[in-house]
Order: structure tokens, then sequence, then C-alpha cells
């Protein structure tokens, strides 16, 4: 019975076992466009972003609010995942970035802070 | 004739067991180091690929997907070559954003233009820029 | 890139293998469900083919390609050919959820099977995140594929201004149900496709031999095969290519194995690849009709018999492409010729010893196919030492038409350089069909030439 069963059961193992190894004990990565999402957790090079958005006229519509509402030096640019976000560079800490927020929702807007680059 | 023939299948079975065993370790590696590879790409880097050694500028092909409308006619327009433009970019810039821009279709005469280095007073009207980069790509529409 | 597309993509061939399991039973049935995961895949390239040639039809007819396309062709090619099936008194086996017969494997069979797993699940793990790099892809396969996807059919500006017009439209077709099953034209999650079709073909084939052939004739031609680098660098790349060699190799095994058994399923089988063949790339036709002949030929002594059936397959087959070629002259796109064909050869005399040259390099260039083509060569002549004719034969007319083809494919382009560099010539492209062919081929002839009874004894 073993012998006959023994060459299945091989074949179940390295089936198996080979994925196993490779992945260790981490779980496969299935990109996604979030995965150029980097929410900031400590202090760092951090910006605050007011969305992100697939055509560039949402962005410039985003664009102009923010800039109507007072925060200068936003800017359109690239995610590095297809996308365009509008954003606010230059925020050291995440203290003066949690300030930041708080801003931009008293204004009915509304952004996360995450790192500029990774 | 048969001691040749079985000889000739020994021969067969052997070489291909003893280059099957030493390949297959060679093919499992280089799967292994392609799947690292793409796995360390960006997500555009990775959805961009080929293009990336055509389009001198990647920010431009998500830019056109932005701006230009999916119902839209466009045209690309080359001209002098990009700052970061490579051998591949003139002879295949046209034919990877027919690719790349689907379901937007190419017109000779469409009024949203890609411009590559391209003359705009040789555009056929008032060339509106929605977007440029510092290597002389633009894209716009002609009002 | 996702979970999701993944998913889609599973479920795209599970149908493509439920119609394929339809077919199979209209043409066979089978003995046990042991039977049939034996066969599955033979089934699922069944599938593949039949769903690809009346895909074509279905497009070239006007019927919009979307999911009710797909799926009501699929619904339709299950229910014709479980009717037929019936009416041939095929029966479902019953299902012995107690003592189930399942398929009984070897030690060797069992560690080359662990071998080529862990080799697929090597590819499956490059394919899943590899981008679009191959000028071929995104050129014309890919944007064809888009096209279809968007426009529900070959839409006329974009079928007309993508280069390779003539270039027949299974692979952008099956490309197009891809993207529908994922859910968007996912460039990158496509490689997957491909990596089933590799997966079924590898199937179909041990599945056909296992049978017939011992494990240990069986598997190390196959696992030769997969671990070439030509192989091992190109087998889930979104083209044509190789999907026309395993179709080819899988209509080839069929007629060998009609040769030997003479069951009248594996003819109607070989036609119905064969027409997939054909609406996978041009050189489909040049394959198929290498395959016809030389069987017509290893057939002359019983040809008032025989060969009314092979013609009719081949002519069949040939007439499944009729609709798109009928499409390609309304639409007044190229026929898709040599540059100098015919008297255009004598032209260039000159290029024909070089050309004939390159393919036999190329084909025995050890960097790209290891000794995959030596391999065939000694096995066709131990068959004949050991005193075969048919299969032995069958089996050089095949390689001398195809080397005759890949010398013609030079020889006919005076564009094409002769190089083996792939943006000169697609000449290594091309000689992946004798490699192919190897795999599922010398098997049966290892066996012969090893076997002192034979057979031979049971080709007629």
């Amino acid at each position: 019975m073993i012998r006959l069963l023994a060459p299945s059961a091989l074949v179940v193992v390295v089936a198996i076992g080979y994925p196993v190894a490779v992945l260790g004990n981490r779980s496969p990565h299935f990109p996604k466009r979030a995965d150029c999402v980097h929410r900031a957790t400590k202090d760092g090079d951090i910006e605050a972003v007011f969305g992100r958005f697939d055509r560039r006229a949402d962005a410039a519509a985003m664009l102009r609010r923010a800039l109507k509402a007072g925060f200068k030096g936003s800017q359109i640019e690239g995610d590095a995942c297809g996308r365009l976000k509008v954003a606010v560079h230059g925020i050291r800490t995440l203290a003066v970035g949690r300030e930041l927020v708080a801003e931009i929702q008293s204004v009915g807007l509304h952004a996360t802070l995450e790192y500029a680059a990774p | 004739m048969n001691q040749i023939a079985r000889a000739g299948v020994v021969l067969c079975i052997a070489l291909a067991v003893v280059l099957g065993a030493v390949y297959l370790v060679r093919a499992l590696s280089d799967f292994g180091d392609a799947a690292s590879n793409n796995s360390s790409l960006s997500f555009s880097d990775r959805e961009v690929a080929g293009g990336n050694g055509i389009v001198a500028d990647q920010q431009a092909v998500y830019e056109a997907q932005g701006i230009i409308p999916r119902n839209a006619r466009y045209r690309v327009v080359t001209g002098s070559l990009p700052k970061n433009a490579t051998s591949l970019t003139l002879p295949f810039i046209e034919s990877w954003y027919r690719y790349f821009l689907m379901p937007r279709r190419t017109a000779a005469d469409a009024r949203w233009i890609i411009c590559y280095g391209c003359d705009v007073s040789k555009l056929g009207g008032a060339y509106v820029i929605a977007w440029q980069d510092d290597q002389g790509i633009s894209i716009g529409r002609l009002q | 890139m996702s979970v999701h597309a993944i998913a889609g993509l599973a479920a795209l061939n599970l149908l493509l293998l439920a119609v394929g399991a339809g077919i199979l039973f209209g043409l066979r049935g089978w003995a046990s469900w042991g039977e049939l995961l034996c066969f599955s895949g033979v089934a699922y390239m069944l599938g593949v083919a039949a769903t690809g040639v009346v895909w074509v039809l279905d497009v070239a007819v006007g019927i919009p390609f979307g999911l009710p396309a797909i799926l009501g062709t699929a619904a339709a090619l299950i229910s014709c050919a479980s009717l037929i099936g019936y009416g041939k008194g095929h029966r479902l086996p019953p299902c012995r959820l107690e003592r189930p017969r399942v398929p009984r494997l070897s030690l060797v069979g069992g560690v080359f099977a662990a071998a080529t797993i862990v080799y697929l699940e090597g590819a499956f793990r490059a394919a899943r995140l590899a981008g679009l790099y191959e000028f071929d892809a995104w050129a014309f396969w890919v944007p064809k594929a888009k096209a279809i996807y968007y426009f529900g059919g070959f839409d006329e500006q974009f079928f007309r201004e993508l280069i390779n017009q003539s270039y027949p439209p299974l692979v952008p077709l099956l490309e197009a149900a891809a993207f529908h099953f994922m859910g968007s034209p996912d460039v990158v999650t496509l490689h997957v496709q491909f990596w089933f079709l590799f997966v079924g073909f590898i199937a179909a084939v041990v599945g056909l031999l296992s049978r017939r052939v011992q494990p240990i004739f069986v598997w190390p031609p196959l696992v030769l095969m997969l671990v070439t680098p030509q192989v091992v660098g190109h087998l889930y790349q979104p083209t044509a290519d190789f999907l026309l060699d395993e179709l080819f190799v899988i209509a080839a095994l069929f007629i060998a194995l009609w040769l030997i058994e003479r069951n009248d399923w594996q003819l109607v089988a070989a036609g119905l690849v064969l027409a997939a063949a054909m609406l996978t790339k041009r050189e489909g036709y040049a394959f198929a009709a290498s395959v016809v002949v030389a069987a017509l030929v290893v057939t002359t002594r019983e040809r008032r018999a025989v060969w009314p059936r092979l013609i009719a397959v081949g002519v069949v087959a040939a007439a499944a492409t009729l609709p798109w070629r009928v499409l390609l002259a309304l639409r007044h796109l190229g026929g898709g010729g040599p540059e100098a064909g015919g008297t255009g050869l004598f032209a260039n005399l000159g290029r024909a010893w070089p050309s004939l040259r390159l393919a036999l390099t190329t084909l025995f260039d050890y960097d790209i196919w290891l000794l995959v083509a030596p391999l065939l060569v000694v096995a066709i002549l131990a068959a004949f030492a050991a005193g075969g004719r048919t299969l032995p034969l069958y089996a050089s007319l095949i390689g001398i038409f195809a080397v005759a083809a890949f010398t013609y494919s030079t020889w006919a382009f005076p564009s094409l350089g002769i190089s083996t560099n792939p943006a000169l010539n697609p000449i290594i492209r091309l000689t992946g069909q004798l490699v192919l062919l190897t795999s599922a081929l010398a098997p049966l002839l290892l066996a012969r030439a090893w076997q002192k009874g034979s057979l031979e004894s049971e080709e007629t």
C-alpha cells in the first residue's frame, strides 16, 4: 500500500513544499495601486496628500480647492502607481503633520500623512 | 540491430535525465530571479514595462491617460528628440501609445496632441498645453 | 495583478476545460472518472481549440464579443458535443466515492511529475508579475486583444492600422476573453493565461502517452524540453508562437496515435486542433500540411481506405479558417504572403544555403535548445534500427518538412537577416515547433525501439 501511495505522496509533498519553502513565513504579494500609499507612522520626509486621481482634470480641481483654501505649495505629481496625487510637501514631524491635517479638515477638505519617498 | 536500437534508447534517456536534472536547477533559479526582479519593480514600471525604453518620460504616459478622454482621438507628433529619448523612441512611440492608450483612437487630424519635441507652429492651430515636462514632451489640445 | 484577476483567469480556464470535457464526451466518452482525470489535459486543449475556432466564427459574422458570447459559445459547444456523445451511446460513468479508481503513479513517474510540478510552480511565480516587454506582444497581439475587448470585435480602424493585419485572431480573442474574466485589460496577469496553456499542453502530452508508454520513456524528453533556455525564457509570453507549437504538437500526436490505434476520434480531434493552429498563426497552414502529408506518405499502402479520411481532416480544418480569410478579403487587408515566394525564390537563390544552414544551426544550438534535436534524431534512428517503419518515417517526414519550412521562412523573406537575433529573424521561435514535438514523439519512438514485440504490430 505504501509503495502504491508513495509516488503520489511525493508529488503532493513537493507540490506543497516548494511554494512553502519559497515563501517562507510570508504571504505572496499581489501588487495594487494602494501599494504606493505609504502612511507616515513616525517623523521623516512627510507630505499631506489631498487625494489621488486618474484624470488630470479631477486632480486640477482638487489643487484649485487646496490653493484657494490657503495651502500654498500644493502641487500635482505622479505617485508611481499610475495615478496623480495632490500633495503639499515639507512636513518634518508627525505632530506638525497632524496639526496641518486638522487645519485641512476645518475647511472641509481631507488629507492623509504619507512619506514623500518610500 | 536491436542492441544498437536499445543502446540508442539508453543514450537518449541518460542524456535527457542528466541534462534535465542539471538544467532544472538552472531553470528554477532563472524563474526565481525573474520573479524577484518583477516583484521589485514599482507598479508603474511593471505596467509600462517595455515602454520605459521608448517613452523617455514615464510620467508623460500617465498624464496622457489622465488628460485625453477615453472616447477622444489623439495623435502623436514627433520632432526633435526629447532629452532621455532612446533609439527606439522615434520609430516606436506612436505604436506604443496606440497600444497603451486604447480605447482612445488615433486620427491624423485629432485635436489632442502628444508632442515629442514637435514644432508646435506646424500643428495647424493654437496649441494649449495641459501638461509638459522639461524634456520637450507636452500634451495639449488645439483650440 | 490581483488575486481577483488570477481567480478570473482560473475561471476562464475551467470553462475551457469544461468545453473540452464536453467535446471529449462527444468524441469518445470515458470509462471512469479516473480516465477523465488522465485526459484532463487533452480535454483542456480540445476546449481551447474548439472555443477559439468558434469565437473566430462568432466575431467574423458580427456577434459582439463579450461575456455573453463567451459563455454562450461554451454552453452551445458543451450542449452539442454532449448530445452527439449521448447519441453515440456514451454515458457518464458512476461516481464511486467509496473506491475511486484513480490513475496509479509509478516511482519514476512520481519523481518526474514532482520535478515538473516544481518547474511549473516556478514558472507561475515568474509569470504572474511579468511586464509586457516583447515587441510582438505590445505592437500587435495585445493591442488587437484590447481592441476586441473594448469594441467587441475586429475593430475596423485598429485591425487596419496595427501591423501584421493578416495574422489570424485566435490569440487576441483568447486574450480578450482573459481581459473580460479578469475584469480589466491587465497585461501583467495576462502572462498567467499562457502559463495555463502550457500546463494544459504538458498535461495533454502526458495524458495521451502515459497509458501507452512507460514513464521512463515519457518523462525525460518532456523534462528536457521544459528546461531548454528558450522555453524557460519565453513560455509565458503573450504571443502566439508557443500556442501554435502546442496545438501543432497535440495534433501531430493525435495523428501518430491514430496511425497506431486507428481510433477515428483521434483523427477528428486532430482536425479540430489543426483548425485552431491555422487560426493561431499563418505558419499553422504549413505545419498542418506537413502533418497531413507525412501521414499520407506513411499510409501509401492503404491509401484507398485511409487517404480520404486524412485528406478530409486537412480540408475540414482549413475550411474552418474560411470566415477569417473572407473577412480579410472583404476588408482588403493584406493576405500575408512571402516577400519573394514562388519564382521569387530563384531571384534569391544565394539565400538558399544560408537559410538552410541557419535553420539547422539554430535547431541544434545547445545554448537555445540543448540536445533536444539530437535526441529526436537518435530516437528516430533507434526506432528504425529496431525494425520500425511507420512511426519513425512519420517523425522523419515531419522533421524534414519542418526544416524545409524553417528554410523557406528566411529564404522567401529577403528583408530578414541571416541571424538568430530575434529582432532580425524569428527562426528561434519557429524551430520551437520541432523541439516541443520531440517531447511528444520521442517517447513513442523510444518505446518502439526498446520493445522487441512491437507497437509496430499494432500498426496496420
